[in-house]
């Protein structure tokens, strides 16, 4: 198991965001994480990313307790995100956002950048080819091609694939996904399934969670699905199986999983 | 042939006109200075507008081998083309907060931290070199060092009770620091109170002394020019770091905080860290001149250092553009002469920075000169793997 958290539970002032979790990633695998809105999905990636700290339970990531751990320590661990609603650093170019990715896996401090120019320029230029290879993770070259843009001129699906793009560039082994296809049209979530799957095949030894509304998303990358509702876990298993069971149909309000 | 001539001429004739501006605006009375003044800044945004003020910024980049030497050969001329005492304090004081101000970017304008208490960061430099120099005979250079280091100490450690706080509450810690301080060095006797220190030595180098007239060439410059060559090669170092820190992983995770900073934290930047970097690097940078301005003027009193300043520096950062070395200087070139020059009404000094603030945040918020996104390779080459521009 690369993530598992055992009973895991955050309290905000009597509402149980999240309620004795056991949640287990394996090496390598994709998981997908659904839920009707406010059933504490983003709640649960902000407790494995440090942004919350649980009331109770654990976080263990290859085995190793991260729940006191500082969100810049588990990035630097291994285990990167993106955001729901997306949060680049808008005034800074699509290039530099993904520079900033890289900061963990990186060494200039300001001794360094000041005194040793050269090595500091000579690590900038490796950061930038490396995210030239990033960029081309990516079925559309629009990323590469608007690389000196501000993030904040980038359509909205260019957004979050730049997000995505940043959070690989932290060199994660597990992946953190939260409604990665919010905002895009048809044809532009089909692209990003296809992205997935290309991550996949080029980062060997990446696990991936994804929060996800969109089931044709869920169905098509994932090889197992959990179910929460009300901050529980009420389900888990293969797709075809989770959109059989009828709990899952229920919390959907009696919508049919297509 | 023809157009690269133009191209490298356009920005050394962008210079040269800047420095006329700058010129009349520093010897003219205010009913000539002030209608240039704001002349060449409404020429400035219309120029911004056609987007020739990129292409010039591009063009000042590419020929930087020539543009640099330009601009800083009119700035060693300074003083002989002005050879007034008080003019060339003037531009002694325009260095000074030049480089107090690219320093204090680090916090405002590069991490998004408000802080007002620069002034008190000025004046750490400025009683420790005095302090050590008078009673404990340190020498004068290692002075201005110490003077450095130990307004570092203290930025780091009123980094600290910061980290807990965004925003505006950030900007309360410091504001409480700058009044302790000032309450603090007024009411210790070892720090000589309200009367402040005396009898501070002067620099020197060996025999020469930094109090002589400066004679090049035959002329005979003022002694403030000593002082002023001094402060240049500080602003230019300043410069030179400042740009480095930018264009690196530093500037960088500066930025990302600025911008986000749980997305910040969530990319691996230890916010604490880099937060107290740009805390402790700033106030360095304004300790240093603090010692140096104790060097110069010879004596010092706690209200040098008031809360006053430390607005002042905040509006120059204001009206010149935050996380832009250019428009930082502009800044403090104009908010540095201006109330000089309005010494008859020196009661509304205060309402003159009130003023270009308010004005500042309603119409142009990004200030005079907007920072701009990194142009990373050198002289607009692709960048390696990248479609060229």
């Amino acid at each position: 198991m690369i993530l598992s958290t055992e009973n895991l539970t955050i309290n905000f002032g009597g509402l149980l965001a999240v309620n004795k979790v056991n949640f287990q990633v394996a090496e390598r695998e994709i998981v997908g994480l659904i839920g009707p809105n406010g059933s504490g999905k983003s709640t649960f990636f902000n407790l494995v990313t440090g942004i919350y700290k649980p009331t109770r339970g654990e976080v263990l990531f290859k085995g190793r307790s991260i729940k006191n751990l500082p969100s810049y320590q588990i990035t630097r661990k291994g285990i990167a995100r993106t955001f729901q609603s997306s949060r680049l650093f808008l005034d800074l170019s699509v290039l530099d956002n993904v520079l900033v990715g890289m900061h963990c896996r990186q060494k200039t401090n300001a001794w360094r950048a000041v005194f040793r120019p050269q090595a500091s320029r000579k690590e900038l230029l490796g950061g930038i080819e490396k995210a030239r290879e990033l960029f081309s993770l990516f079925s559309e070259k629009r990323l590469a091609d608007s690389f000196l843009k501000k993030a904040q001129e980038l359509p909205q699906a260019d957004k979050r694939r730049l997000e995505i793009c940043r959070a690989l560039a932290s060199e994660p082994t597990l992946l953190l996904l939260d409604e990665p296809t919010a905002g895009m049209n048809p044809q532009e979530t089909l692209d990003l399934m296809g992205d997935i799957h290309r991550i996949r095949e080029r980062k060997k030894d990446l696990s991936i969670v994804i929060v996800e509304h969109d089931m044709k998303v869920i169905k098509g990358v994932t090889q197992r699905v959990v179910v929460f509702n009300y901050g529980s876990k009420i389900a888990e298993g293969p797709y075809e199986e989770i959109a059989q069971n009828p709990e899952v149909i229920a919390a959907y309000l009696g919508e049919e999983i297509e | 042939m023809v157009k690269r001539m133009k191209q490298a001429l356009a920005p050394a004739a962008g210079i040269l006109v800047a420095f006329i501006v700058f010129r009349i605006f520093l010897v003219s009375p205010l009913p000539i200075g002030l209608p240039i003044l704001i002349a060449a800044i409404i020429a400035l945004l219309m120029v911004e507008k056609r987007g020739t003020l990129d292409r010039m910024a591009l063009a000042f980049r590419e020929h930087r081998k020539s543009t640099v030497p330009f601009l800083i050969l009119l700035a060693v001329l300074i003083p002989i083309l002005i050879p007034n005492a008080y003019l060339i304090h003037l531009c002694v004081l325009v260095c000074m907060y030049s480089v107090i101000n690219i320093g204090l970017d680090f916090q405002l304008g590069m991490t998004n931290m408000v802080n007002f208490a620069t002034a008190a960061f000025f004046g750490v430099g400025a009683y420790t070199t005095a302090l050590l120099t008078t009673q404990w005979q340190v020498s004068l250079w290692a002075g201005i060092l110490l003077g450095g280091l130990n307004a570092g100490i203290f930025g780091f450690l009123l980094g600290i009770p910061t980290l807990r706080t965004r925003d505006y509450y950030l900007s309360l810690v410091t504001l409480a620091f700058q009044f302790i301080f000032v309450m603090f060095i007024e009411n210790m006797e070892w720090t000589g109170g309200p009367d402040g220190v005396r009898g501070i030595s002067l620099l020197s180098i060996g025999d020469y002394s930094f109090n002589d007239p400066l004679v090049i060439l035959g002329l005979d410059l003022p002694y403030q020019a000593n002082f002023y060559y001094l402060v240049l090669i500080l602003l230019l170092m300043a410069i030179l770091a400042s740009t480095r820190l930018r264009n690196s992983r530093v500037g960088l995770a500066w930025n990302a905080i600025r911008a986000d900073e749980v997305s910040a934290g969530c990319q691996g930047i230890n916010l604490a860290n880099w937060k107290l970097a740009a805390f402790s690097i700033g106030a360095f940078f304004a300790g240093v001149i603090g010692a140096v301005y104790t060097h110069y003027v010879g004596f010092i009193s706690p209200n040098n250092f008031g809360f006053n300043l430390s607005v002042a520096l905040v509006c120059m950062l204001i009206l010149g553009g935050m996380d832009n070395v250019a428009g930082i200087i502009i800044g403090t070139i104009i908010l540095t002469i201006l109330p000089e020059k309005l010494r008859e009404f020196s009661e509304y000094r205060m309402v003159i920075y009130g003023v270009v603030v308010v004005v500042m945040l309603i119409f142009r918020p990004q200030g005079l000169l907007p920072k701009k996104l990194r142009n990373y390779g050198r002289t607009g080459d692709p960048l390696p793997g990248f479609p060229r521009r």
